[in-house]
Order: structure tokens, then C-alpha cells, then sequence
């Protein structure tokens, strides 16, 4: 752990590694136009002016519809379109009791209409967002969400961070630094080693 | 030795590469040595061993040597909807380093994501390519522009298996639609 920064400002990052993804069920969300494809359009999507879409950022708890179950031997999965984190609930458990902050939400993954219970997903609304020294980040009029691409070192610069026992955004899982090393936290399998994030004043 | 690289022409007289003559000697060397010694340790032949996982220390060590001196590069990067299988370019190692390093840049400095790890995964770019829609094309532009400018400065003929395989992409695509 950096040992400029206190236990209460620094996260271990679990972020998606796989490139297995599993794709919304197109039978379940009707469907809209991005670019030149058709997507399914769930409840809980957003559309930017600019065309972009996302997660709504408001939306707490988002359910999902599958059209495959993820692969067995991972823990950590991604839905193709709006990249929904996918959580299998044998790591899930390892964190669960953290998830006080009702920011955070769980929800259902169903497959062919069934639920499937071994997955869930994990959704932070209106999260802090992970910004990097190099890259640029731009907000949704609509829904707040924020889009960073990252290049650089990476930061949180969101006050709203700091004590978090857990964060969850589009790029992934984060776990503060001393629960992550009193609990020994395996790595779910389709994360990339964990990564040490700070909050940071911006830049 | 061959007097620099040799254009490859389509049918239609268009450049639509180059071929490094030195890669390809190194690479039909090493072939031959090996095809020469694979025999007498590999009764079954040495093509069916050639690019699979060998299966003693020397023929690990000889697939090594071969792939350290030509790696295969995947023309389209599997972040950008490239197939793991699709026809891969042979490139020298060191070829191969600098043209990734070429394409890192040229996306950055276009303002999209890095390319691997945990800034640059397939699960990052798709999310890019959807937060900013018109990215996709930018991206697509980029890597035609680096690989014909590659292949101009280097000799190389990256070029002639990425037209085949967005060829390839945009049949495939074709044949979903409705």
C-alpha cells in the first residue's frame, strides 16, 4: 500500500480483465440504434446527447437478462453492452457484509427467463468516478454519469469517496486498502491483480 | 542483400504490401534446421508440431526460437472485434514491439484508451466505443493509417492481412443483417 495516503483514502482496484462477456438477451429489452447496430435498450440505459450510452447513474439496483450464462471458471464478468458488472456469488460473499452503503445494490442475472442463482450483479450508483492524470473524463447532462478514458496514473478526486469501505463504477471493484489486506482477498478470477488507487486533490 | 523490400502487387497492378526479405530468410533458415532435426525426435512429422505446443524441452526451445524471431500479429486488435483466429501477419519481434508502440500512440493521441491491462481491456474499449459512438471509425482510421505507414518505413505487408480480414469482418457482418 503507498504510504503517502491513509488506510481511509486508498482502495485495492479490482478491475475486468476478462474478454469473455455475456450478452444481454435481445428478446427480453426492446431494441435501439447505436451507430450502425441495433442494441436491446434496458430500463436502466441512458442515452448522452452526443449519442454515447451508458448506465444510468441514477438507477440503483439493475437487474439483468442474459442470452448465455458466463463462463464457470469465473468470478468477475461483464455484460457486452453497457459493460453491467456480473459478480458470482461464492466471491460476492466475501464482500457482501461491506455493501452498507445503499449506493451499492445487487441485483438479479436471469438466463432464458430463469434466474440464475450462482451470479449477480453489483451496481454503485452515482460512484465516484476513476479519473487519470493523463486522460479525460466528460459528464452526462442527463443522468450525471462519468466517462473517463484513462491514461496515466489513475485517482479518485471525488471527496464522496473517502471511507468507503467499497466502490463500485464501471471500471470495477474497489475495496479499502485495510479491509482488503485484513480479509486476504482472493482475486476473482476474471480481474486483473489489484492495483492500489488514492483519493487525490484534481489535478 | 535483396536491395531493400519488394512491393507486392494485387492482380490489378495496386501495391498492396511488402515483403521484408531478410524476415523471411531468417524464418525459412530456421524452418529448414528444424525441419532437418524435428524427424528424428518427432516420428509423426515435424509440420504437425510446427505452431502447437511442443512437447520436449529441445522442441520447445526450437518453437521458441522460431516465434521470438516471427510472432504472429493480429492485424485487427481483438479489443477492436479482431478474431483471436483470424489470419495473423508474421512480423520479427522487434517489428512487431515498434508497431504496437506506433499504434499505442496514435490512439492515445486521439484521445482513446490505452491498448492492454487494466486501462486498455476488451471490457474498456467496448465501453468506449459506446460511451463516444463515433469513436469506432476514428479508431478503425488510426490503425489503417499506422499499418500502411508501418509497412511503408519497414518493408512489412501488415496491410495486405488487414484489408483481408476487415474484408472478412464486413462480409460476416453482412450476412447477420436482417
Amino acid at each position: 500500500m503507498p504510504q503517502e495516503q491513509g488506510a481511509e483514502a486508498t482502495w485495492a482496484w479490482y478491475a475486468l480483465q476478462t474478454p469473455d462477456c455475456s450478452p444481454l438477451d435481445p428478446s427480453a429489452y426492446p431494441a435501439a440504434q447505436l451507430a450502425e447496430r441495433t442494441i436491446p435498450w434496458p430500463d436502466w440505459a441512458c442515452r448522452a446527447p452526443d449519442g454515447g450510452v451508458h448506465i444510468d447513474a441514477r438507477r440503483s439496483r439493475i437487474d439483468v437478462h442474459i442470452a448465455k450464462t458466463p463462463k464457470p471458471r469465473l468470478q468477475l464478468g461483464w455484460t457486452c453492452e453497457f459493460g453491467a458488472i456480473l459478480v458470482r456469488r461464492d466471491w460476492l460473499a466475501l464482500i457482501e457484509d461491506l455493501l452498507v452503503d445503499s449506493s451499492i445494490s445487487v441485483g438479479e442475472v436471469s438466463v432464458s427467463g430463469r434466474r440464475l442463482d450462482s451470479w449477480a450483479t453489483l451496481h454503485g450508483s452515482n460512484a465516484p468516478a476513476l479519473l487519470s492524470t493523463e486522460g479525460w473524463s466528460k459528464t452526462c447532462p442527463t443522468c450525471g454519469s462519468i466517462y473517463s478514458t484513462l491514461h496515466g496514473r489513475e485517482f479518485f478526486a471525488a471527496r464522496a469517496a473517502l471511507s468507503k469501505p467499497v466502490i463500485v463504477n464501471w471500471t470495477g471493484i474497489f475495496i479499502r486498502s485495510d479491509i482488503f489486506e485484513a480479509r486476504r482477498l482472493p482475486v476473482p478470477r476474471g480481474a486483473f491483480k489489484p492495483d492500489w488507487v488514492s483519493l487525490e486533490e484534481l489535478h | 542483400m535483396f536491395g531493400g523490400p519488394a512491393p507486392i502487387t494485387s492482380p490489378q497492378g495496386n501495391v498492396v504490401g511488402y515483403y521484408d526479405h531478410d524476415a523471411g530468410k531468417v524464418g525459412m533458415q530456421m524452418t529448414a534446421a528444424y525441419a532437418q532435426i524435428a524427424p528424428l525426435i518427432h516420428p509423426a512429422g515435424w509440420m504437425e508440431v510446427v505452431g502447437t505446443k511442443a512437447s520436449t524441452p529441445l522442441l520447445q526451445a526450437i518453437d521458441h526460437g522460431i516465434l521470438e524471431t516471427l510472432q504472429r500479429h493480429h492485424s485487427v486488435p481483438l479489443h477492436m472485434g479482431g478474431h483471436w483466429l483470424q489470419e495473423l501477419a508474421p512480423l520479427r519481434a522487434s517489428l512487431h514491439n515498434e508497431l504496437h508502440g506506433m499504434l499505442r500512440t496514435a490512439l492515445k493521441e486521439a484521445g482513446l484508451p490505452n491498448v492492454g491491462g487494466t486501462q486498455g481491456s476488451k471490457a474498456v474499449w467496448l465501453r468506449h466505443f459506446e460511451a463516444n459512438p463515433d469513436s469506432y471509425g476514428k479508431a478503425l482510421e488510426i490503425l489503417q493509417r499506422v499499418t500502411r505507414d508501418f509497412d511503408k518505413a519497414k518493408g512489412t505487408n501488415v496491410t495486405y492481412y488487414l484489408d483481408r480480414e476487415l474484408a472478412r469482418m464486413a462480409a460476416k457482418t453482412q450476412r447477420r443483417a436482417p
